[in-house]
């Protein structure tokens, strides 16, 4: 767990950062969203001392980390970063190795860790160990960069938009690994970005940032749900936030499990969103669709007027 | 040797003649025809060695046919009337390649040819009378070098390949003169008489440089980091090392003659170590002070140059500060760091001949020595070696950073 207890830094007469608490489960994703200059990345250096906070602490374990050598600390926490910033004179294999080879690993488990990372991230490791980063695209390089900073396997993960500069369909692949990723590692991951589709997709909990002060913590349903204000309000998405609602409200909850037209057409699965379920019925000139929840073994039948009221 | 004259002079408006109809054909090497047509005009208007009753007596121009038998004379205006056809032929490797082997071949063949004029005047006028080398000898040579390096330059693009032709061309000058076949030229009779200093004033020389180099590389490099870790640093610092560089040297070395002197004088034990108002000294803390600015602006802009992201990541890993500078920012750097080293040891080379005026010895001995004497060829026996020791260590130095550039970088 991850506890973030009152940080402030100040630049100057600027507060960068302002009194944040904020609490992060072990093994869940967190993003950190607001407007650029909110605080966010900021707030991601503090956690691993790039920057040293003028105020309040952070909590990794229960262990205060100013109490850690930095250095130490940062071997423990992985770190990616937009630019990626591989060694461009390392191979991807000497890239990813750099923690354990700081941390005194035998070259067989380092070896053997490599190959494992990057089959991870999807690269084929008899392909991919011994290229140069140059000889890469940046997905892949990201993809590298992820590797890398999962090496010595730490329990924390930072990340200061890992995506934000590569192309929507590269992005949307290097977002379902992470995904696939974090739920067979069980890694916590501190995520920053100012894409709100970015953080309702990956993260469990969403925390919105403005002028360095925390302003609404929360899943992103209840984000959605229940704004807290309207600066939250725009920044989730404003007239489009029934839309992203859609994306986070499961199928089976909006299902009336007592009817069961007997539709021959293929099922929706319950635990599917509604924005699928949606986009079916347009597609298909329909307003309802067979439902199946696979889980309690049941079938029911959803209609285009439980999509919209709840 | 009339004969021989003809063929050299002949050649002029058949090289030149077919070279007109063509300008307009982009296929043509221009630059080579114009080489070409000096070289034509030099051999024909201009002494090729320059001949003197004795030392000290300024000689008199000898044209090629003149000085020379005709075989040989007729060899070096083959090789020129070549050069400047070859100047003519369709371009591509071929030609480039023609035009190295000829312009390599007349590079040798001139020197041999001056040096055989040379042993002609001996035979002939005896051991006092001197041959030096003439006008129309180093513009052909030059002539043929810039033809050779030119043509190199479009075969060869990679500069590991470019070292190995030009040492190749260098060590077939060598081979020329260690054979004895130059002996009975001018210069070779300067370095004759004076073998035995010349080693010890090119060890000197060395030891200057490197003297320089040993205490400017640490302090430079110390100060190019403080300017990559202030940034108000460095705007004064940059300023204060541009100002000692305009400096003329000839100023730092009256100027520590003072204060060195005084320093000596106040602690005679420092005598001991060659420290006072002239000698190695001076030299070398001059030459130190001129070699700051090139290796701390080196020392910054090549670290400078390592993208902010790679520190960044390197840092958020949990790499400290040294092994950050020593497993990334260094070896990223490397290539610009080697380029400053070769600056800045080329233009210390060059600057230490200066140094001789102080007493610190060196090269320039030879060149203030033949100055006094009015011996231009032992001006020119010390100014060709600083040269030439320049060119080595341009060749070495450039030849390293090609390999650690090659696969480092994307």
């Amino acid at each position: 767990m991850i506890v973030l207890d009152r940080l402030t830094k100040r630049y100057g007469p600027t507060v960068a950062v302002d009194q944040l608490s904020l609490t992060v489960p072990t093994g869940s994703i967190c993003a950190l969203v607001g407007a650029s200059g909110c605080g966010k990345s900021t707030t991601l250096r503090l956690i691993n001392r790039l920057i040293e906070p003028d105020g309040g602490r952070v909590l990794i374990e229960g262990t205060d980390a100013a109490s850690l050598p930095p250095v130490a600390l940062r071997r423990r926490i992985g770190y990616v970063i937009q630019s990626i910033g591989l060694f461009p004179h390392w191979s991807i294999a000497r890239n990813i190795s750099t923690v354990p080879e700081l941390l005194g690993w035998t070259p067989a488990r380092i070896a053997a860790r490599v190959d494992e990372l990057l089959d991870l991230v999807g690269l084929d490791p008899a392909l991919y160990r011994h290229r140069r980063p140059h000889q890469l695209s940046g997905g892949q390089q990201q993809r590298v960069g992820v590797a890398r900073a999962l090496a010595a396997d730490p329990d924390l993960l930072l990340m200061d938009e890992p995506f934000g500069a590569l192309d929507p369909v590269t992005r949307d692949g290097l977002q379902g690994a992470l995904i696939d990723i974090q739920a067979r590692t069980g890694k916590t991951v501190v995520i920053v970005t100012h894409d709100i589709d970015e953080a309702i997709r990956l993260a469990s909990r969403i925390a919105v940032l403005d002028g360095g002060r925390l302003i609404q913590q929360g899943t992103p349903r209840e984000l959605l749900a229940h704004p807290a204000n309207s600066f939250v309000e725009a920044f989730v998405g404003g007239p489009r936030r029934g839309l992203r609602l859609l994306q986070v409200t499961p199928v089976g909850e909006r299902t009336d499990y007592t009817v069961d037209h007997g539709d021959a057409r293929e099922p929706i699965a319950a635990d599917a969103m509604l924005d699928a379920a949606l986009a079916q019925m347009v597609a298909g000139g329909i307003d309802r669709l067979p439902v199946l929840d696979r889980a309690a073994g049941r079938r029911g039948t959803l209609s285009l007027a439980d999509v919209v009221t709840s | 040797m009339s004969l021989a004259g003809e063929a050299v002079v002949a050649p002029a408006p058949e090289a030149a003649a077919p070279a007109r109809p063509r300008a307009g054909v982009p296929r043509a090497n221009p630059l080579l025809v114009l080489i070409v047509t000096g070289m034509v005009v030099a051999l024909g208007s201009l002494g090729f060695v320059s001949v003197a009753p004795n030392r000290i007596v300024s000689g008199k121009p000898l044209a090629l046919w003149a000085a020379v038998e005709p075989g040989v004379a007729a060899l070096v205006a083959a090789l020129v009337v070549a050069l400047g056809a070859s100047a003519l032929i369709r371009s591509g490797v071929w030609r480039d390649r023609l035009i190295a082997v000829l312009a390599g071949a007349l590079l040798v063949a001139s020197l041999a040819a001056a040096a055989h004029a040379a042993g002609l005047v001996a035979a002939a006028s005896g051991p006092v009378a001197r041959t030096s080398l003439g006008a129309a000898f180093w513009i052909v040579a030059a002539g043929a070098a810039f033809a050779l390096a030119d043509a190199v330059g479009r075969l060869a693009p990679h500069p590991l390949a470019q070292s190995a032709i030009a040492a190749a061309v260098v060590g077939a000058l060598l081979a020329l003169a260690a054979s004895g076949a130059l002996a009975d030229l001018s210069l070779a009779r300067e370095f004759a008489n004076r073998r035995a200093a010349y080693g010890a004033e090119m060890l000197r020389h060395l030891a200057l440089v490197g003297g320089a180099l040993a205490a400017a590389l640490p302090i430079g490099t110390g100060l190019g980091l403080l300017a990559l870790r202030r940034p108000a640093w460095r705007k004064p610092l940059f300023a204060v090392l541009n100002l000692i560089q305009t400096i003329p040297s000839i100023a730092i070395f009256g100027l520590l003659i003072g204060p060195l002197s005084a320093l000596s004088g106040a602690f005679p034990g420092l005598r001991a170590f060659g420290v006072g108002g002239i000698g190695a000294a001076p030299a070398v803390i001059a030459l130190t002070l001129y070699g700051l600015l090139p290796v701390a602006r080196g020392a910054f802009t090549g670290l400078a140059s390592v993208p902010p992201a790679v520190i960044d990541a390197a840092r958020g890993m949990g790499l400290d500060e040294r092994q950050i500078l020593r497993r990334v920012s260094i070896p990223l750097a490397l290539p610009i760091l080697v380029a400053a080293l070769r600056v800045v040891v080329v233009q210390l080379t060059g600057l230490a001949v200066v140094a001789a005026l102080i007493g610190a010895g060196g090269l320039g001995v030879f060149i203030f020595q033949g100055l006094g004497q009015t011996a231009t060829d032992l001006i020119l026996l010390g100014a060709l070696s600083a040269i030439a020791l320049a060119l080595v260590f341009d060749l070495v130095l450039r030849s390293l950073g090609a390999l650690l550039a090659t696969g480092e970088r994307p």
